[in-house]
């Protein structure tokens, strides 16, 4: 029973949602969209979850002595973006300024230092090794210059190259990424529908 | 040359960080205008926008993440403008917990040009559930958000009358910081809405799959797009003002590629007994 139940669950969840695309029947879309409605619920939950969890670890770690500046840090901010957000509301001028001057900075701070890194990259492992690294080199040189606007303006032709190269390798590329993913998702989503994916009930 | 060459091997990596750093920051106080092209794609999107009447409900998918704020905030103001100078009434909703603040930023910037809230603009606020809760929400506006980000119920709002499914909406309009394919398979696939959206820069490349299968019909991509956009606007704004600086910083990289190659080659070529 304390595994059947959740493995019916999860199949009969699965069975209704998939149905409901192909079988156009009022009750069908009606209990699909209750299904749909119990994940957003159980995922709004799962944030609380997560926070307790996070909470939970790091107050162990202060207790033992581990960590103990980062994880009154982590704990600190988090009940201080919490407690804003829950009593003054996310329009309030002290949550929004605690989020435009805290957390803003460091995250964009961490995503513009990747142009710098790029750069480092870019000079130390773009080589042109051999022919595979020749072409990749060559690509991305045509792209970079050719969709910004200083290559534009100086050599339009180049243009012409980078949006090819942008509309046909790369969309060839990304077509066979997005299928194969798509076939690996089916395989799964019909895995859990027949039982025999059980990893999502921790085996 | 040799000397050079000993030089740029062991190069300080700061001295690229300066580089780098200068080839962004001084065309940002010093701009020089560089013309911006507008590709087709960004014309599809505008197009779409453009047919759109006075008084047609819109749903806009505002995914912006605190991460990519800078490429994403000048496309969604872009749409908005264009939106709201066609007198479009648009449905706001997020599906990205951390980008909550920037959706109301821009609700707040038109709020204070006079457009009214729950009758030319509305915000439903945040849906959990990443795909699930984008699926749940197409098929039942007020069922998944009954209350919107100011704690009204959502069938009150004016703009909700005779709304409740992404059928009663005229287009889909997605900031997807991600959620690309998502947004297809819940709103193209499943309900044909017509869907126009825009994508960070990193992110823009994923896109032509369904942009060529017909499933996206127009897209602008991060502050390139958005420039794009404006030039279509004939407003210049936040996407104009940083194209010198992008179209520089990307000429940096390729100058440090290019010196990493030269590197590379003379050591290559000495290595296998030239001069």
């Amino acid at each position: 029973m304390y595994r059947e139940v959740p493995l019916a669950i999860g199949a009969i969840c699965g069975i209704v949602v998939v149905l409901q695309y192909f079988v156009k029947m009022p009750a069908l879309d009606q209990a699909s969209s209750l299904v749909q409605n119990w994940v957003v619920v159980i995922a709004a939950f799962m944030m609380g979850l997560g926070a307790i969890s996070l909470i939970t670890r790091h107050v162990r770690e202060i207790s033992r002595g581990k960590n103990v500046v980062p994880s009154i840090f982590l704990v600190a901010s988090l009940i201080l973006m919490f407690t804003t957000g829950a009593l003054l509301g996310q329009e309030n001028v002290v949550f929004k300024r605690i989020y435009q001057y805290g957390y803003e900075p460091l995250i964009t701070a961490a995503f513009a230092s990747l142009m710098f890194h790029a750069a480092t990259v870019m000079f130390r492992a773009f080589r042109a090794r051999n022919i595979d690294s020749t072409l990749f080199l060559v690509s991305a040189a045509i792209v970079i210059f050719g969709r910004s606007t200083l290559g534009e303006a100086v050599a339009p032709s180049v243009k012409v190259l980078a949006d090819w190269l942008f509309d046909v390798p790369n969309m060839a590329g990304q077509r066979g990424i997005v299928v194969g993913s798509a076939i690996g998702a089916v395989s799964v989503g019909l895995r859990v529908i027949s039982g025999l994916e059980r990893a999502y009930l921790g085996e | 040359m040799a000397k050079f060459i000993d030089w740029l091997r062991d190069i300080d990596r700061r001295y690229i960080y300066g580089l780098v750093f200068l080839s962004l920051l001084l065309p940002l106080v010093r701009p020089f205008g560089l013309p911006v092209s507008v590709s087709k794609l960004t014309k599809a999107a505008y197009d779409e926008i453009n047919r759109l009447n006075q008084g047609d409900i819109v749903l806009y998918a505002m995914d912006i993440t605190a991460a990519s704020v800078a490429d994403d905030m000048p496309s969604n103001l872009a749409y908005m403008q264009h939106l709201m100078d066609k007198g479009v009434r648009v449905i706001i909703v997020t599906f990205r917990a951390d980008g909550m603040k920037y959706t109301l930023d821009i609700l707040a910037k038109w709020e204070a040009l006079g457009k009214k809230y729950g009758q030319d603009l509305a915000h439903l606020g945040f849906v959990a559930g990443a795909e699930s809760g984008i699926a749940a929400f197409f098929s039942d506006f007020r069922k998944t958000a009954p209350t919107d980000v100011r704690g009204k119920q959502t069938s009150e709002l004016p703009i909700m009358k005779d709304v409740n499914s992404l059928k009663d909406v005229k287009i889909l309009v997605a900031s997807t910081a991600g959620y690309t394919p998502e947004y297809v398979r819940q709103g193209f696939t499943a309900y044909g809405k017509t869907l126009i959206v825009c994508a960070s820069g990193n992110h823009f490349g994923t896109l032509p799959p369904y942009i060529q299968a017909g499933q996206i019909k127009g897209a602008i991509g991060g502050a390139r797009g958005a420039a794009e956009y404006e030039v279509l606007l004939k407003k210049p704004g936040a996407g104009a003002k940083l194209m010198d600086s992008q179209a520089i910083g990307l000429m940096s990289l390729l100058l440090v590629m290019l010196l990493g190659n030269v590197v590379y080659l003379y050591d290559r070529r000495r290595s296998q007994g030239g001069n």
